[in-house]
């Protein structure tokens, strides 16, 4: 396997994405970190309320009042730090920068058809005819693998399929050949075999186009096939990164070990499961320190005191944790 | 097909034989599913159930495997009761279901419980867990009004829930945790087979690992048979000594689970079981996938996987392969197998 050459695309450096509720304020995104190269996968993986979808939104500048984002540094392609602000993301979003999420023709509007809808996404950044915008959508859906594009063009979101509408939302958010895509679980509504040639697509067109992809999911093993690295999220922030032989096979955080222990895929048939005890706390009162230290069978005194810093070792392998389970180098 | 009536199969303790539905019956109970993101309004559509047959022995686990357009759903549905089959039988130790009379059919009702997909509707939102849990109960004087919240404290503290939040309702409670009260509720009856329906596919996986240990626990505490539904080839593995699997209503291949997985038959099996959850880096299971699903209201003639089958003959188009034995104990509807 050959990786992609590490000339990040996208640099964000301490991320921090609070909201306010009337429990208390959430930090949904806590000091996250990472960078994007072209043609690379990075998987964004976690449980429900980890952050990821909040990180994929707050990189496209779609944090809204009241919630908060700020970052110490954001570079895109070379120009330091387009703010993370809605207003200043604006020029680049839709266009350089793309998301999916789940079940993405929800994102479409529903009265309006899909040719009209992706014409628009080619002349809000690109000042051409229709003509020429809807041959370029045209295209997009055949090279999302779509095999009747004039009947789908014509169509309204609600008259397609769940997986001819995620190839449409590929091909929308490609249409701009952008330079990264954000997709946030798009294929999570589908059966694994309809996703699976959709994940292959995907896979094709970051390698041939050299699109950076931030995979945002909860499946463990899709991630790995798809991703060259990944970030575990826990509590709005990464407690692990690295490429994903070192991150998945032979983790180094706790929490890792017990997510990868809980799925029931290699242990022997009805064998008890290592499943991590307890539930994760509430997002508006996290535990000082580390926030998985109650569920942690490695918890110590050192634990409760300040969150444990990202501790980066070779290739670049990065744990947040005060008693890794290996050395870093 | 006999003229007589029916036998049971004495080794069974819930049988299906034969078991079809129509089309309505699938529209008319999609609204168990809708509101969970994983069957949203473009998958909910179930199929006809054609000619399922399902036999359930005293204590084992069997795992119903397919996906959301296969209809284990509907099987799981039509095994305890709750829609009723448009053709086919039901046996539940040694008897047809709809020859019993009342006191037995009661019985049988109480006996066959469902764990269900946490939605919103799954628990009634207005009730609390103490009724959740023991209204059937008392309801079916198993026990006297006086003994509910003892026993509902008894149940609670068997799934794992503190029972001192017993006066709580479902939405004050985690996902992980409605899902432990799904369970408390289900075997505060009694029953004698659990049928669990999608139940661990919106779990975490945190969650899901603990639900997975303690279902294992209380099968072999409660001598339970279940039936395991789900399109999740891991926890089907793990979980069932034999597995069905289905595709668009028909049941396609069914095996002792470790046979099945190191011998699987059919194509669609063998593209199914790809997906078997291991986290291996690089690897992309995913490459070997056709075409698109066709839709479950309007299945293909012929072999209904015949449209995304890279093997498929001319054969496949026309005539649906019936379900013969290719070794012992393993039976597969494949055309491949006519010629072999
Ligand atoms: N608009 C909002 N207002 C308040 N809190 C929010 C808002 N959006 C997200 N959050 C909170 O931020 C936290 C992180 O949410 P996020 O959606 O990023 O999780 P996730 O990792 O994507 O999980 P999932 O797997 O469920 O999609 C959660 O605790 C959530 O409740
Ligand atoms: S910092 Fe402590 S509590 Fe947190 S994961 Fe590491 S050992 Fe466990
Ligand atoms: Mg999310």
């Amino acid at each position: 396997m050959t990786g992609p050459a590490h000339d990040p695309i996208l640099v964000v450096e301490g991320l921090c994405v609070q909201f306010p509720t009337p429990a208390g304020v959430v930090k949904a995104v806590d000091d996250v970190s990472f960078t994007l190269a072209r043609g690379e996968v990075l998987g964004l993986v976690g449980e429900a309320e980890a952050g990821k979808s909040v990180t994929g939104r707050a990189v496209l500048g779609l944090i809204e009042a009241p919630g908060r984002a700020r970052a110490d540094r954001i570079v895109f392609d070379g120009v330091t730090s387009f703010g993370i602000e809605p207003a200043a993301t604006r020029p680049v979003r839709g266009n350089r920068i793309c998301l999916l999420v789940t079940d993405p023709l929800r994102a479409f509007n529903p009265v309006v058809r899909i040719d009209d809808q992706m014409i628009e996404a080619v002349r809000a950044h690109d000042d051409v005819t229709r003509p020429s915008g809807r041959a370029r959508a045209r295209a997009g859906l055949v090279k999302a693998g779509i095999t009747m594009p004039d009947a789908v063009l014509a169509a309204y979101p609600h008259q397609l399929d769940a997986d001819v509408g995620v190839r449409v939302a590929i091909a929308t958010a490609l249409v701009n050949e952008p330079d990264v895509l954000v997709a946030d679980e798009p294929t999570a509504t589908l059966d694994a075999t309809v996703a699976a040639p959709i994940l292959q697509l995907l896979h094709t067109r970051v390698r041939e186009s050299g699109i950076a992809l931030l995979w945002i999911t909860r499946d463990l093993a899709v991630a790995a096939g798809l991703a060259d690295r990944v970030g575990v999220m826990y509590a709005g922030r990464i407690v692990e990164q690295g490429n994903c032989q070192d991150v998945l096979v032979r983790p180094a955080h706790p929490y890792t070990q017990g997510l990868l222990d809980s799925l029931p895929a290699p242990y022997a048939p009805g064998e008890r499961l290592r499943a991590i005890p307890g539930a994760r706390p509430a997002p508006w009162a996290l535990p000082d320190g580390c926030a998985f230290r109650d569920r942690c069978a490695f918890a110590d005194d050192a634990c409760r005191v300040v969150p444990p810093v990202l501790a980066v070792g070779a290739r670049g392998h990065a744990v947040r944790c005060v008693h890794p389970l290996l050395s870093l180098y | 097909m006999t003229g007589a009536a029916p036998i049971a199969n004495p080794d069974a303790l819930l049988e299906l034989r034969a078991v079809s539905t129509d089309q309505g019956a699938g529209r008319a109970a999609t609204f168990w599913r809708s509101g969970w993101r994983g069957a949203d309004a473009h998958s909910t559509a179930t199929p006809a159930l054609d000619r399922v047959d399902l036999t359930l022995t005293a204590g084992e686990v069997v795992g119903l495997l397919g996906e959301s357009t296969a209809g284990g759903a509907m099987v799981g549905r039509v095994a305890v009761g709750l829609v009723a089959p448009c053709a086919g039988e039901r046996f539940y130790d040694g008897e047809r279901i709809t020859d019993l009379r009342s006191a037995a059919a009661r019985r049988a009702r109480l006996a066959l419980q469902m764990l269900l997909a946490d939605t919103p509707g799954t628990l009634d939102p207005r009730q609390r867990i103490v009724d959740v849990v023991g209204e059937a109960p008392v309801a079916q004087r198993l026990i006297g009004r006086r003994q509910q919240v003892e026993y509902v404290g008894l149940m609670l503290n068997r799934v794992g829930v503190d029972p001192l939040l017993m006066r709580h309702r479902p939405h004050e409670f985690s996902a992980g945790q409605r899902a432990r009260i799904g369970i408390a509720r289900a075997i505060a009856v009694r029953p004698r087979v659990l049928v669990a329906n999608e139940f661990l596919a919106p779990l975490e996986i945190t969650e899901r690992a603990q639900v997975l240990n303690l279902l294992a626990d209380l099968r072999l505490a409660l001598e339970l048979t279940c039936l395991v539904v789900s399109r999740d080839v891991a926890t089907v593995r793990h979980a069932a000594q034999r597995t069905v699997v289905m595709y668009l209503g028909r049941v396609i291949e069914r095996a002792g689970t470790a046979e099945l997985l190191a011998r699987p038959n059919h194509p669609y099996t063998k593209a199914l079981l790809a997906h078997d959850g291991n986290v291996v880096p690089g690897r992309r299971v995913w490459a070997t996938h056709i075409g698109e699903a066709p839709s479950p209201l309007h299945p293909p003639r012929g072999c209904h996987y015949h449209p995304r089958c890279p093997v498929a003959l001319p054969r496949c188009r026309e005539v649906a392969p019936a379900l013969v034995t290719i070794a012992p104990g393993h039976d597969a509807a494949c055309h491949l197998n006519d010629c072999a």
